[in-house]
């Protein structure tokens, strides 16, 4: 065969075999003498997860609020436990379960691959540590069984249920997106501040790479464990609450429905903030009985789970005139010293807006005073009409561009989940209600007086209120004070100044108002002697039953260190318990506590009022809002 | 009658007793394997106990020894001429075998009363036989184009239908007969291609983007200068599947081979620029283009074409630092596990516990040379695999003593498709390979193979005995 070309090529090929064959003796050899790492003898790899303790969270004078308690996971290997040999009597003893149930939970539907009989899967679940410590010491004696410490939260006080929220276990949606963060059985912030700042307070996730026998037991760390990784525990949260402010607040607000938020105008933290009925924490802490509570909690028809602070979004009623008050000056709508008289109500053709008898309305202050709707409308009327009668749009874009500087018709930004931005008129809607062209500013008129499209929320209220304490500006209002060791920058946004449109001078006028309301006007029993508070009253008629009442305050009038808004559902007039309710916490906050007899009256009477059965479910009205 | 028989038993002499060995020697280690891997003393009664694995397989190891006789009585030269009737016969149950029921969600066995029969299996042999009979005709040759186009006409259609079967495995055994092209002849830059193919898409897959795309470059443009350079092209390619082994192995001191890339580059550049040799520059910007696209979409090619478990063995064989250990990662960390343990000289023969106590997925066909690593250590590791391939190395001896072409490049068959049976399959227990589902002959339990390659060594001994008879 002397004409083939390719002779060469057969050495070649021998040489390829051989290379092969080298190569794979070649890995033997590191496989089976110089890698140490998989010669360990009778044992196989196996990776355990630490679990990071999760960020506590602290009040702002470093009392706890939330903690950490172990809770036990139960893990088994199938396959290990059937050669292990087990004496199943005395483990179901130490467990305090029978025979069949340890049948039940140790046999899976094995044709599922979520389930192997070689890999570990759950046992029992939260077990809680009395009655796994007995168990643990005989741990060892039960090869295949394994414990794996869960982090759960513990409430010390029963206070802030809304705001600091619950964890529960991961869904698997969570998982699919996040693979990486989240496995089956952990746990994720589920609402309130634990939703909010889940990437803070979660932490990392460790694993300790360990070498196991055939029976289970640990023998030695994998690698020398070079591929270990501790566990790293979630950023303590320290927040912006008071903790006795706001204990002091719910006991005010029980057995009544409605809001209170607290915030300290120079930062724009949150003091206190109350959604009432509130419930206790701890039911919804991670254990059995979890999911009845949360039923109960769910089926309640005063629903306590909706946080009214950022979330319920009422009509402001007559405390929105301050607001009207401040853009009117700004636009020159009106004058501060600007006297209007008031004929019992703002009457033009047969459109009629009540008012009661008061004293005169020399001034924007003595028109807050008394809470003049006719003051208000004619206001609101001049706003509209800065461009002429027949071009109320372009008033009214003004008017809106104001009302979202002071954080109305918008979500202002707080740390939690849920906000709901309120509602402010717009152009658009009144052209899709009376046509484009079609409508002029006494179409909307109750907005001046803050009812008819108006609508924010009590969190918008104390905003507002730290507006006009502030003169012009505020800070986002906020929970989440510090992340101790943190060092990126969430928190940068709430160190922000953010200015309205008003200018400083004109918020004078409406100070002095709000002082005399509180002096002289709709809400004496708010004062507090030796404190100048002060505050604006609103009683928003409701349709459906008895009014609602609403108050907002600040104090000190020269140097705030509090804004306020409550509000509570079906209370008649502001002044009846939004006022004092708002005082008292005023008066908490600045004194540590009530000092004068009068007061503590006062303040047993609030305590003790209820307002239940007053109470109507609101009818929810087709949103007309628009959201943004 | 006697005299065919005395013919026979005088012909003896010309068998090649080295093969004849090996093959017995293999068996024996593969069932004394599968015995041990099976064993459990609490159950043990006889090791004719047919309805355990090492029972059965003593049928198998009989019934191929049987087959390998009963083909001593065929002529060997018949094969040359029935080679493509039997290829036709091959193609048709394959395509027979697609319009079967579809286990684990392949369509490749024929259920014939509890025996399955895999007709791929048989269609290496055939393939083999008519590939070695295209290429001993005299009018084919690998340089011409008419030539190529034959032969991988034979490959290519029982490639097809297999892959067709949805078997990965076996689809890519035929890819081996490419051994027996280049043999022929067929041009070598296609398999530098290949090879350099093979590395680029392993390079994309395993490196971050941009380091990867920087050594596929370095390496391209070695690659293209040896190509032009031609002196001899032998070197060329060992030293390129030489340093592309090397920096497989060794990816940790992949910035060495990195700087000895970049200085052979910007020689040749020079060189190339000095010479003003414009045709070169532009094959070289070309081929690197392509070289770019194509790690770029390796990728995605990998991440959407394949399916889950397939993405799945290629990220563990060439990721696993990204694998969930108990996940996908589980079955090759416990192979690889049984096999470490082992040590230098094993546990001993019947205490591996670790493939016993199924550890280890499919421990008697596919993984079964964890048995070996753990019950006999690196010492039986050692021999079983200079075993096969001193094996391998006599059946290539055997080739080349052929006279006629048609007995040589069937050898060559038959030891292209044991190198790649043998390679894929102690390739993926210890990890050099991904996972891919191929017995390892002989050795594996299983009928359908030991009697495939009993026939198709069979026939090979046949051929080999009646070498020098031809000219008598």
């Amino acid at each position: 065969m002397s004409n083939d070309l390719y002779q060469s090529r057969q050495k070649i090929l021998q040489a390829v075999v051989i290379l092969l064959g080298i190569i794979l003796l070649f890995r033997c050899f590191q496989l089976q003498i110089w890698d140490k790492s998989y010669q360990q003898k009778q044992s196989f790899r196996q990776i355990i997860t630490q679990y990071p303790s999760r960020g506590l969270i602290y009040d702002r004078n470093d009392s706890l609020l939330i903690y950490n308690i172990a809770l036990y996971d139960l893990q088994v290997t199938h396959e290990s436990v059937r050669r292990g040999n087990i004496d199943t009597l005395k483990f179901c003893r130490l467990l305090g379960i029978s025979p069949e149930q340890f049948n039940v939970n140790m046999e899976k539907d094995w044709s599922d691959i979520k389930f192997s009989k070689r890999k570990p899967f759950d046992f029992m679940t939260k077990l809680n540590p009395d009655s796994f410590a007995r168990f643990e010491e005989h741990l060892f004696e039960f090869p295949g069984f394994e414990s794996i410490i869960r982090n759960v939260r513990g409430y010390p006080v029963n206070v802030g249920a809304h705001f600091l929220g619950y964890i529960s276990e991961v869904t698997s949606k969570q998982i699919e997106k996040n693979k990486k963060l989240y496995k089956q059985g952990d746990y994720i912030g589920a609402s309130g501040l634990e939703l909010a700042y889940e990437k803070q307070l979660m932490g990392e996730r460790g694993e300790r790479h360990v070498l196991k026998d055939k029976w289970g037991k640990i023998q030695s760390r994998y690698k020398g464990g070079t591929l270990d990784k501790s566990a790293k525990s979630g950023y303590d949260l320290v927040t912006t609450i008071d903790l006795s402010l706001q204990r002091y607040a719910e006991i005010l607000m029980q057995n009544k429905i409605g809001a209170v938020v607290a915030i300290e105008p120079s930062t724009g933290e949150i003091l206190a903030m109350v959604s009432s009925p509130t419930f206790d924490p701890t039911i919804l802490a991670i254990d059995k009985n979890r999911g009845a509570a949360f039923a109960l909690l769910a089926a309640d028809s005063t629903d306590p789970l909706f946080n009214r602070a950022l979330m319920a979004q009422y009509p402001p009623g007559s405390i929105f005139k301050t607001v009207i008050a401040a853009i009117g000056m700004q636009e020159g709508a009106i004058k501060a010293d600007e006297s209007i008289p008031c004929p019992g109500g703002f009457i033009m053709g047969n459109l009629r807006v009540g008012c009661h008898g008061h004293g005169a309305t020399s001034d924007v202050s003595s028109a807050i005073a008394y809470s003049c709707n006719n003051y208000f409308c004619q206001t609101y009327r001049n706003i509209v009409n800065l461009y002429g009668y027949d071009f109320p749009e372009k008033g009214m874009n003004k008017l809106i561009e104001h009302l979202r500087a002071f954080g109305l018709g918008r979500k202002i930004g707080v740390d939690l989940p849920g906000e709901m931005s309120g509602n402010i008129p717009s152009v658009a809607y009144f052209d899709k209600r009376y046509g484009k062209g079609l409508w002029r500013f006494s179409n909307s008129v109750s907005v001046g007086i803050g009812q008819g499209e108006m609508q924010i929320t009590p969190l918008q209220m104390a905003n507002i209120t730290a507006i006009i304490a502030n003169r012009g500006y505020y800070y986002i209002p906020h929970l989440a004070k510090e992340f101790r060791g943190d060092k990126s920058d969430v928190l940068k946004r709430f160190k922000e100044k953010q200015y309205t449109k008003v200018h400083p001078r004109h918020f004078e006028s409406i100070i002095d108002g709000m002082e005399m309301v509180v002096l002289a006007g709709t809400a004496i029993n708010a004062a507090i002697p030796g404190v100048s508070v002060c505050g604006k009253t609103g009683t928003v008629q409701n349709p459906h039953g008895i009014d609602h009442s609403t108050f907002i305050a600040f104090a000190p009038k020269e140097n705030p260190k509090i804004a306020i808004a409550v509000y509570v559902e079906n209370s008649g007039f502001g002044s009846t318990f939004a006022a004092p309710i708002a005082s008292l916490i005023i008066e908490k906050y600045l004194r540590k506590e009530i000092e004068s007899e009068m007061r503590k009256l006062l303040e047993k009477s609030m305590i003790e009022s209820n307002l239940m059965n007053k109470w109507q479910k609101p009818i929810k009205k087709p949103a007309n809002q628009q959201n943004n | 009658m006697s005299k065919t028989v005395r013919n026979q038993l005088f012909e003896i002499k010309s068998y090649d007793p080295l093969t004849i060995i090996l093959c017995l020697l293999l068996m024996l280690t593969g069932w004394l394997m599968i015995f041990a891997s099976e064993y459990n003393p609490d159950t043990f009664s006889s090791i004719f106990n047919f309805e355990k694995s090492y029972g059965k397989q003593l049928l198998w190891i009989a019934l191929g020894l049987l087959t390998m006789i009963f083909l001593q009585f065929i002529e060997g030269r018949i094969y040359q001429n029935i080679a493509f009737i039997l290829l036709g016969i091959s193609l048709f149950l394959l395509l027979a075998v697609l319009f079967t029921k579809p286990v684990n969600g392949a369509t490749s066995w024929f259920d014939l009363g509890g025996f399955r029969f895999q007709p791929s299996e048989f269609a290496k042999t055939a393939t083999a036989l008519a590939l070695a009979s295209l290429l001993s005709l005299p009018d084919i040759k690998m340089q011409d184009l008419s030539g190529k186009t034959q032969a991988l006409l034979v490959l290519g259609v029982p490639t097809l239908l297999v892959l067709l079967q949805n078997d990965t495995g076996s689809t890519l055994v035929y890819m081996s007969f490419f051994l027996v092209l280049y043999r022929a002849g067929f041009t070598s830059t296609f398999f530098l291609a290949g090879i350099f193919i093979f590395f680029l898409s392993i390079a994309s897959l395993m490196f971050d983007q941009v380091w990867g795309i920087l050594h596929i470059m370095l390496l391209l443009g070695n690659f293209i200068m040896l190509r032009f350079w031609k002196k001899d092209e032998r070197y060329g390619l060992a030293f390129i599947v030489i340093s592309l082994i090397i920096w497989y192995l060794y990816a940790a001191s992949i910035q060495m081979l990195l700087i000895i890339q970049l200085v052979f580059a910007l020689i040749f550049i020079t060189l190339n620029l000095v010479k003003r040799n414009w045709q070169i520059t532009v094959i070289t910007t070309a081929v690197i283009l392509i070289a770019f696209i194509y790690s770029l979409s390796v990728n995605y090619l990998v991440n959407n074409i394949l399916k889950e478990h397939q993405q799945e063995r290629i990220w563990v064989w060439l990721r696993p630092e990204k694998c969930d250990p108990l996940g996908s990662l589980y079955n090759l960390e416990q192979s690889k596990y049984a096999i470490g343990s082992g040590g230098y000289f094993g546990k001993g023969f019947l205490e591996g516990e670790r493939t016993k106590l199924d550890y280890v997925p499919e421990q008697s066909t596919d993984f079964i040379f964890c048995t070996v690593g753990e019950e006999w250590g690196f010492f039986g590791s050692f021999i079983v695999i200079a075993m096969f391939v001193t094996l391998l190395l006599r059946i290539l001896f055997l080739a080349e003593r052929q006279r006629f072409s048609f007995a040589k490049f069937y050898a060559y068959g038959v030891a292209s498709i044991l190198l790649f049976h043998i390679f894929v399959n102690i390739g993926m227990t210890i990890g050099v390979l991904p996972v891919i589902g191929i017995p390892l002959p002989f050795i594996s339990y299983g009928g359908s193979s030991m009697i495939s390659f009993s026939i198709m060594v069979g026939i090979l001994l046949k051929l080999d005995s009646e070498r020098s008879s031809a000219y008598r």
